[in-house]
């Protein structure tokens, strides 16, 4: 829970220039998970599934490519490992010819994981029962389209992340892949 | 807008309310374990071993059994076997003994040969011609080398990272498969870690075509093998290999970061029902299995023989261990013969050592690595 609370503290500050702004970027977004390394194969059909809510901060902008930050909130379900509450915070390039954005973003994340299955800590009389939430850090890169059209953004991320710890003695790191499918769109202050 | 926060509000919740979801352990059965090994001769001191044993282990729980030949067996438990319930380790607490599971599939093949059904030289092209075309160097490829890691098929528990996620992302999915589809899905088409019989590489896949084969020439499922071969003549109780819906089983545990998780999910999809790790079995129960094959009571001497041999190359610094469905264990002080079976929750252990005509089972429901100094203190008993 420090660890979250020390996460916050980086990333509110980051975002905290937007929140003043008077027209507030925001995105949603629908999408499916995998365990998997970034790849096309097959593993056993299983997908998570989950949404995505975030802003962004605009650094720099020219004609045709920006500097941003991102704020993103994702919730993810996955069936007999768990959910995942992701807070990340990416450093986003962007390209801008024309209508269409062409974003590479990379930074760090933290997550709240519910686990599945059962976690115990050790106590005076031996292992107890510990709440299956457990804090995780996440490492992100994210390709993105969008195209204007009108007052939205439609667009299509493909993110890979690995989540840590994971299990100490086999892999400490935990990679998935998400797919996200969602707009931008600009909320006014007034 | 007003309206689309309310609608990001109610999938907040839901999704909420999904995340809940958890797996439900069910409560074991209340497991009934007639015994008297507190009144074996060497009871105190095997306990004390296995208090120090537990005590320089993270496991929450482990059984040890201690057989010296014609004398009564010791079973020894201490912990829990499932934190959910808190449920005590008992004496009869079942395990899933992992590759200890290659032995009884090793044994199976070696009364086979014993009864002049297969050859040790036979190859996979020729034992299983239907799948000659799908398997690498199968013409050359031998049975001797399936059972003792020297075929150069690869292990994808160890080195196939698409089958290590598949356990994690689908459980159910690898769970589902036996061991034809384990090889259609990792096996077929795929190259050689070295030509047949020229290195040596652990492989459970080896051990998946030993199925096929024992199905094909006896006409029998692997599983009833083991209850004619082994489990009916030696009085076996509590040892199985069908996947079964077992809540006495030992949880299995490992750590992720300071928690200790439950991983036996994993191990249940991974092991359940396979030839090479699948076999659930108690202490007492592999005492019995162990004395049998090291006395010759199951195979033929020239058999036993030839899976205490060891194998030798380079690449192992010259002894690989690697017999025919056993190893050799050498603690530095002793010498003994079986088998170790780790899983991602689960340590496994069935050794028998000649010079002290012992066998030696532990068990601990800890994945994550286990001192093994307790066999040599264990041996020491007099």
């Amino acid at each position: 829970m420090r660890s979250f609370l020390l996460f916050l503290m980086i990333l509110v500050p980051a975002i905290s220039p937007v929140i003043g702004q008077y027209a507030m970027p925001l995105k949603a977004g629908l999408l499916v998970e995998q365990i998997s390394l970034p790849t096309f194969q097959d593993y056993g059909s299983r997908l998570g599934h989950g949404f995505t809510l975030g802003t962004n901060f605009t650094y720099k902008e020219k004609v045709k490519s920006a500097l941003l930050q991102t704020a993103d909130f994702h919730i993810i379900y996955h069936e007999e490992y768990g959910t995942s509450f992701m807070l990340s915070s990416l450093f986003d390039y962007s390209i801008r010819p024309g209508k269409l954005n062409m974003d590479i973003k990379l930074g760090p994340g933290y997550m709240l994981f519910n686990h599945y299955t059962s976690l115990y800590s050790q106590g005076d009389d031996g292992y107890e029962e510990a709440s299956r939430l457990q804090g995780k850090f996440v490492g992100l890169i994210s390709l993105s389209c969008s195209y204007t059209i009108g007052s939205i953004r439609p667009y299509l991320a493909y993110t890979t992340y690995f989540e840590t710890p994971f299990i100490n003695t086999y892999s400490t790191l935990l990679p998935h892949q998400m797919v996200e499918l969602g707009a931008y769109f600009t909320l006014h202050s007034k | 807008m007003t309206k689309l926060f309310s609608n990001l509000s109610i999938l907040i919740l839901v999704s909420l309310m999904v995340a809940c979801t958890q797996e439900t352990i069910p409560a074991p059965e209340a497991l009934l374990c007639e015994s008297d090994y507190q009144n074996h001769p060497n009871h105190a001191a095997y306990e004390q071993a296995l208090q120090q044993y537990v005590s320089n282990s993270s496991a929450p729980g482990s059984v040890i059994g201690v057989k010296k030949y014609q004398e009564q067996e010791w079973v020894g438990a201490y912990g829990a076997s499932n934190l959910e319930h808190q449920t005590n380790m008992e004496v009869c607490t079942p395990f899933r003994t992992g590759s200890v599971t290659k032995i009884f599939t090793a044994v199976i093949v070696m009364q086979l040969y014993d009864e002049g059904k297969i050859n040790l030289s036979s190859t996979v092209a020729a034992v299983l011609p239907s799948i000659s075309n799908d398997i690498p160097n199968s013409a050359s490829m031998t049975v001797q080398q399936l059972l003792n890691h020297t075929s150069g098929l690869r292990q994808p528990t160890d080195d196939d990272i698409n089958y290590q996620l598949t356990v994690i992302n689908n459980p159910d999915y690898i769970g589902s498969l036996d061991a034809r589809k384990r090889l259609e899905q990792y096996i077929y088409d795929e190259p050689l870690k070295h030509n047949p019989g020229e290195d040596s590489y652990y492989s459970n896949a080896g051990y998946w075509l030993l199925q096929l084969m024992i199905e094909q020439i006896t006409g029998k499922t692997l599983q009833q093998n083991v209850e004619e071969r082994i489990v009916e003549p030696l009085g076996l109780t509590n040892t199985y290999l069908e996947k079964r819906t077992d809540t006495d089983v030992s949880r299995g545990y490992n750590f992720s970061g300071q928690l200790l998780k439950d991983v036996t999910i994993w191990d249940r999809a991974d092991s359940d029902g396979d030839p090479s790790a699948g076999i659930i079995s108690t202490a007492a129960d592999l005492l019995l299995f162990g004395e049998a094959i090291f006395k010759g009571n199951l195979v033929s001497d020239t058999s036993l023989a030839l899976m205490k041999t060891t194998t030798s190359f380079p690449s192992c610094n010259g002894d690989c261990g690697y017999g025919l469905g056993i190893e050799s264990w050498d603690t530095g002080q002793n010498l003994g013969y079986g088998k170790n079976g780790s899983s991602i929750g689960v340590d496994a252990n069935l050794i028998f050592f000649p010079e002290q005509n012992t066998t030696i089972v532990i068990f601990s429901n800890f994945g994550g690595g286990n001192d093994k100094s307790v066999i040599d203190v264990l041996l020491g008993v007099e």
